[in-house]
């Protein structure tokens, strides 16, 4: 229902006439940590892990890449060790025809990174088990008149006693309008769980700007991903520290929970992807003479 | 529990058997209520005084005074501030009624008058970190928007703050908003804001005066840490019809009261309605032309005097916020209801019978004409029933003896889908229910011209009752069990005895030390993990699962009058020690999360500080000033690693200066201006990238602080000429909100620049620069 407290933040915004200006602020800084980030897919491609460090918060610059690490991936007894690619530095590669099998455990090992410059290399692991599949059905494209949004609604049904956790992508002519995981939107099944979904509302797509409005004829595709809780509660901590705070609703700031052991930051996660297209058939006036 | 019941019943019996004193040896008594002679009104805290032997008393929270003294010739003194102070030459040679009313001094020029007591009282009274405001102090303090507001003046009181820029909920002695009780007309009030807090749910046009305890809460109270906040809403003029209200800025107020019949019965009406919602439609966009946006207040009271043995008291609030834009609405507010029954046993013995029912509710609708539609309830019941008695043994001893239950149920989310094809289960979060009982005594005593002693006792009692649910957790707060409890099944209880004791040495008639010692427990407490809280928090109680809070505040302090007690200094010092302190797990899920005992954690709190207050009440010149040191730390098992770190309401200075200057009768000027320490914050030490984010990484809880904050308020009042015969009156006042435009930070956001994608900001937000208002007030 994250959705909901967007509408009551943008009423409160009405109510208030706030302003923000920029400040300088002298800010501590912190040991430097090891950062891992991967997403281990069902989809047959080369899959990578991605090291680098932490950094100061106004240190403007790309986080440096972690290269030299030896790293693991160990599911079903097999281990496959990464490539490291000198194009990519800090990022360290599957082989082409890899992809991420459902209901299966899977570790990460790293091994080789001296985070803390003390001169002996730590040891880093992470497990995630990869969710079942559970596709869509179809996705319609609505038009909301008085938000001046394009909806992306989803039709699906949530497979009963188990809980699920989904997290969703889209793309406009299969360009990704959600280009990081703060913009994706995620939900876990607990209010609906084993329903008909029947066109949820799941990503509105503002007509007024141009990189997210549709035309007639676009073609659209909504990314179905079936996470695991801990994914789940990462992008929810992601998108709570990265969006603007307030004194009505945020509670206090708080470091995003991952899963990689010995103080790292980040995540190894996996998760099972499914795609869903349609075609928009109308302009927003054609939208707007049916809808009246 | 069967024992805890009859302890209560004895206890009962005690009291009861203490009320019709069968002692023919004691002195004759003087008794009967001191009121205003214009309007009717009763005036509390009035002091009645033998000038002879010099003993007096005040008046109780009716109006009702009980003196007893040694058959003779006196003159009796009756002063109230602001009222000509009348003298009567009494003989006194068996018990008497004597009801006075007293006219107000129209000659004096001063209007703020932060307490109502006589200079001398405020020395020798054993009660500490107490203040009182009427409302008329409440309306010369320069509000924002103009709209007059009690809890903002409570602000500027030492020792209080705002929980955020703007905001009505409050914090006192480092304390969380929560842990105020706050009563109108002895009826709790469970979400004191209207509109996101920025305004308080209290019509000053219908208030008679508010009383602010810090920590030191008299034992017929309870139930909260850190204040008791009890506002008394106007009997009304029962001498005549007439009327007062106001067009403001944002909101237009009438208040109607008058006799009914004759001058037994009387009544008050007051509404208040903002219209802010009737601009929108000029709004630029569509979206705001469709919108709702308003709150309105409804204040009524009626009183009957059967006889000077017998009055009743019906009180009623009704307060509603709306707001909506197209497929979305909510909507949100308090009501209350209070009935009273004043009995005077004999001169000695008086008593008050009240029942209370409050309820706050808040709903909102989502409907989107798709799938993800809703309708979203919560709701939060209370009924109360309380027996007060004010017993006056002799000239020396005044104590205070009751009972009380409350009820409370709690409905903390209930949500339906909307549409045919929901796709939404029915969510119902478990109701709570829960019974909250106190007896308590309390004597005031007078052991010499230079002591005074208030010692009393509180014992209360807290039961989980089903219909319920209890879910039992494992040390990583996961739940292991669930158990049903059947409708009448008393499930939990927990019981505390709550000492609240004063004492006071007399140094001089104007100078006296005090020092105090009271503990309190709580067991209602507000799921919030904001700074200044929403209308969507919802109250929990005590469970197997949340022990109550327990407080004990230790105080000492020095008073003092200066330049014929035309000045009132005093310092006071505090140390609070907490117990069973609850806070929040890091992304709690707070709202229609039926573990949501799982998202608490639990630990310990302390706050101590000093506070400084000099008010003065010169010919032309009044107000105060206020200073506070303080520090407020909690250290929480499962938070911050553990370690103490600083409350969210830790400000360790915190100064107020209220001026208000009478220029002519026509004519006055009020300014107010306030400096508080940058509130606690937890700001980045790193960043990491996930996901093309960019990631802050955290300081230790709280270990940062905003900006300071300061900001000046002016207002001027200009009344209109006052014609022999006209009945009318008009004043128009000018309100400049933040004088100077100080940015105040209202919250501090690091972001990354929306233009050069990498590069970080920090970002503050700020309300409000300057706000000018203009408000037009009448009385008829």
């Amino acid at each position: 229902m994250k959705q909901q407290y967007l509408y009551i933040a943008s009423i409160v915004a009405l109510l208030i006439t706030a302003c923000n200006e920029d400040i300088d602020l002298k800010l501590n800084s912190s040991a430097r940590r090891l950062v891992v980030e991967s997403f281990i897919t069902t989809d047959t491609m080369r899959q990578s892990v991605r090291l680098t460090f932490s950094g100061d918060y106004f240190n403007n610059q790309p986080m440096p890449a972690v290269t030299g690490a030896a790293v693991i991936l160990r599911a079903d007894g097999d281990e496959l060790s990464l490539t490291e690619d000198n194009q990519h530095p800090g990022y360290y590669f599957t082989p082409d025809d890899f992809f991420g099998k459902q209901g299966v455990t899977y570790q990460l090992l790293v091994n080789n990174v001296d985070a803390n410059n003390d001169g002996t290399p730590e040891t880093y692991q992470a497990e995630s088990t990869m969710p079942l599949r559970f596709p869509g059905d179809s996705i319609q494209i609505g038009f909301q008149k008085n938000w001046n949004l394009w909806k992306v609604m989803l039709f699906a049904n949530d497979p009963a006693n188990v809980e699920n956790y989904y997290a969703f992508s889209v793309s406009r002519n299969d360009s990704l309008l959600t280009s990081k995981i703060s913009d994706y939107e995620q939900a876990d099944d607990e209010f609906f769980d084993g329903n008909d979904i029947d066109g949820v509302w799941v990503f509105g797509l503002k007509n007024n700007d141009e990189q997210y409005k549709l035309r007639k004829g676009d073609k659209v595709t909504l990314d179905v991903m079936n996470i695991n809780e801990t994914f789940f509660d990462y992008l929810n901590a992601i998108d709570t520290e990265t969006s603007s705070r307030n004194p009505l609703f945020s509670g206090a700031p708080a470091n995003v929970p991952g899963n990689i052991s010995n103080g790292a930051l980040g995540i190894f996660t996996t998760y099972a992807i499914s795609s869903l297209s349609t075609i928009n058939t109308k302009t927003k006036e054609e939208w707007l003479k049916e809808l009246e | 529990m069967k024992k805890t019941l009859s302890f209560l019943a004895m206890l009962f019996v005690c009291l009861c058997a203490m009320a019709e004193p069968l002692d023919d040896n004691r002195k004759p008594v003087i008794s009967g209520y001191i009121k205003d002679a214009q309007t009717g009104e009763m005036l509390v805290g009035a002091t009645v005084f033998l000038r002879e032997n010099q003993s007096g008393v005040t008046t109780n929270t009716y109006g009702f005074y009980s003196l007893a003294a040694t058959p003779g010739d006196y003159t009796l003194a009756i002063a109230f501030l602001g009222y000509r102070t009348i003298e009567k030459k009494i003989n006194h040679s068996k018990d008497q009624s004597l009801n006075v009313s007293l006219e107000p001094d129209v000659a004096e020029l001063s209007e703020i008058q932060v307490t109502a007591e006589r200079a001398q009282d405020r020395i020798a009274a054993p009660q500490m970190g107490m203040q009182k405001l009427q409302a008329k102090t409440i309306k010369e303090v320069p509000a924002l928007m103009g709209e007059v507001d009690a809890i903002k003046v409570i602000q500027l009181l030492p020792g209080v703050q705002a929980a955020s820029e703007g905001s009505s909920g409050f914090s006192v002695r480092g304390g969380n908003p929560d842990q105020n009780l706050i009563l109108l007309d002895e009826a709790i009030v469970y979400n004191a804001g209207h509109m996101m807090g920025f305004f308080s749910v209290f019509n000053n046009d219908a208030i008679k005066d508010v009383n602010l305890y810090k920590g030191d809460i008299p034992a017929k109270n309870g139930g909260r840490l850190a204040s008791l906040l009890d506002i008394r809403m106007k009997d009304g003029n029962n001498q005549k019809f007439s009327g007062t209200g106001g067009i403001g800025t944002i909101s237009s107020r009438l208040t109607l009261e008058g006799p009914i019949v004759n001058e037994k019965t009387q009544f008050v009406l007051a509404g208040r309605r903002t219209y802010a919602d009737l601009f929108l439609p000029f709004a630029s966009k569509e979206r705001a032309q469709d919108s709702k946006l308003y709150f309105y207040d409804l204040n009524a009271k009626v009183s009957h005097t059967f006889s000077d043995r017998d009055r009743v008291f019906i009180s009623a609030y009704l307060g509603r916020d709306v707001f909506g834009t197209e497929g979305i609405e909510m909507d949100f507010g308090n009501q209350t209801l209070t009935a009273r029954w004043n009995h005077v046993f004999s001169p000695v013995l008086f008593s008050n019978l009240t029942l209370t029912g409050s309820q706050y509710d808040y709903h909102w609708n989502i409907s989107m004409n798709d799938a993800s539609g809703f309708d979203w309830k919560s709701e939060l019941n209370d009924y109360s029933a309380k027996l007060d008695f004010n017993y006056y043994p002799n000239t020396n001893n005044q104590v205070t003896f009751g009972v009380q239950s409350i009820r409370h149920n709690v409905m903390p989310g209930l949500v339906k889908g909307t549409g045919t094809s929901s796709m939404y289960d029915e969510i119902r979060v478990p109701d709570t229910h829960a019974w909250e009982h106190a007896a308590y005594i309390e004597n005031t005593q007078k052991i010499s011209e230079r002591i005074n002693l208030r010692y009393g006792l509180r014992v209360s009692e807290f039961q989980n009752i089903g219909k319920g649910t209890h879910y039992s957790y494992d040390n990583n707060y996961e739940v292991t069990d669930t158990t049903e409890y059947a409708s009448g099944n008393i499930f939990n209880t927990y019981w505390g005895l709550e000492p609240r004791a004063g004492i006071t040495y007399v140094l001089t008639p104007t100078a006296s030390i005090k020092g105090s010692y009271s503990r309190t427990y709580q067991y209602m407490q507000l799921a919030s993990n904001s700074t200044s809280g929403t209308p969507l928090d919802v109250w929990y109680p005590s469970s197997p699962n949340v022990k109550p809070q327990i407080a004990d505040q230790f105080a000492v302090g020095f008073f003092k009058n200066i330049f014929n007690n035309t000045v009132e200094m005093s310092i006071e010092g505090f140390y609070k020690n907490m117990q069973n302190s609850i806070d929040f797990k890091d992304y709690p899920n707070l709202l229609l999360n039926k573990f949501m005992e799982g998202e608490l954690r639990f630990g310990k709190s302390i706050a101590y500080g000093a506070e400084f207050l000099a008010r003065f009440n010169l010919h032309k010149w009044n107000g105060w000033v206020s200073y506070t040191l303080s520090r407020s730390e909690r250290q929480i098992n499962g938070i911050n690693n553990n370690k103490w770190y600083l409350s969210p309401y830790d400000h360790p200075h915190d100064c107020s200066v209220v001026v208000n200057y009478s220029h002519s009768k026509r004519v006055s000027y009020s300014a107010n201006w306030v400096y508080l320490t940058g509130a606690p914050a937890t700001f980045p030490v790193g960043r990491f990238e996930s996901g093309g984010n960019i990631v802050p990484i955290y300081s230790d809880r709280n270990a940062e602080r905003m900006p300071d904050y300061h900001r000046l308020d002016l207002s001027a009042t200009i009344r209109g000429k006052e014609k022999p015969g006209r009945k009318w009156q008009g004043e128009w006042v000018f309100s400049l909100y933040n004088a100077y435009a100080q940015h105040n930070a209202w919250i501090i956001n690091f972001v990354e620049d929306e233009e050069n994608p990498g590069i970080t900001k920090a970002e503050k937000t700020y309300l409000f620069t300057f706000v000018p208002a203009v408000t037009y007030n009448f009385k008829f």
